[in-house]
């Protein structure tokens, strides 16, 4: 086994070869493709920024001045 | 929004530090050639830019400064991927998606990008066996302490 979802089979051995067989529930391929296809979605929208270049530079500016500012009030 | 991104990096695109990504990025899989270019002197954000496609272009920030306790194990064969044989060599980038306000976006933790900027080449790595999300807010929300799941 490997983990607990997938099983290595033995299938057949002939000679020096042996011949090995995946068993794994289909649910954990749907799944795994699930994520990687959020993954595809997030990074599709990810390059739709709705800010302009200057005023993201002054977002970031700000955000990161302001925890520095949290940050000694700790 | 890309021609003025391309205008104020004129000068520092610098091609010989371009990086591959040999599978591209989920979403993106024909794009195998970027670069990432500073924001000024804004540390923690850069943008990774196609070198291909000139409307294509990612923020990316560093994980660790909005997410201190960000930890997971990076697997072998990632490692041999990118050929990585030393921690130094390593540099983790994650995707920001931002609409028009800071306290709107979201970091996504769950598919970090990783590179080997020693030898330039880098993917984007689903932590697949972890709690983590695409959208964790950017800013953390007052009194909200750990990862949200």
């Amino acid at each position: 086994m490997i983990g607990n979802q997938i099983e290595l089979v033995v299938l057949g051995v002939e000679g020096d070869t042996v011949k090995l067989g995946i068993r794994a529930p289909k649910d954990v391929d749907i799944y795994r493709k699930e994520i990687h296809l959020a993954i595809e979605a997030s990074n599709r929208e990810a390059v739709k920024r709705g800010v302009t270049l200057d005023s993201l530079k002054e977002l970031l500016r700000s955000d990161i001045n302001q925890r520095e500012k949290n940050k000694g009030q700790e | 929004m890309h021609n003025e991104m391309i205008r104020s990096v004129e000068g520092e695109v610098d091609e010989s530090k371009s990086l591959l990504f040999d599978q591209g990025l989920p979403g993106f899989e024909s794009l195998k050639r970027f670069t990432l270019v500073d924001l000024e002197e804004v540390l923690p954000f850069k943008m990774l830019l196609s070198l291909e496609q000139e409307d294509i272009s990612f923020l990316v920030g560093d994980p660790f400064f909005f997410y201190p306790e960000y930890e997971w194990q990076l697997p072998e064969a990632v490692q041999h991927e990118l050929e990585i044989t030393d921690e130094s060599e390593i540099e983790i980038w994650t995707v920001i998606t931002i609409s028009t306000t800071l306290v709107e976006a979201t970091v996504n933790l769950l598919a970090p990008i990783v590179i080997n900027r020693i030898k330039g080449v880098g993917k984007q790595h689903i932590l697949h066996n972890s709690d983590y999300q695409t959208r964790h807010p950017l800013v953390r929300p007052a009194g909200a302490s750990g990862l949200a799941e």
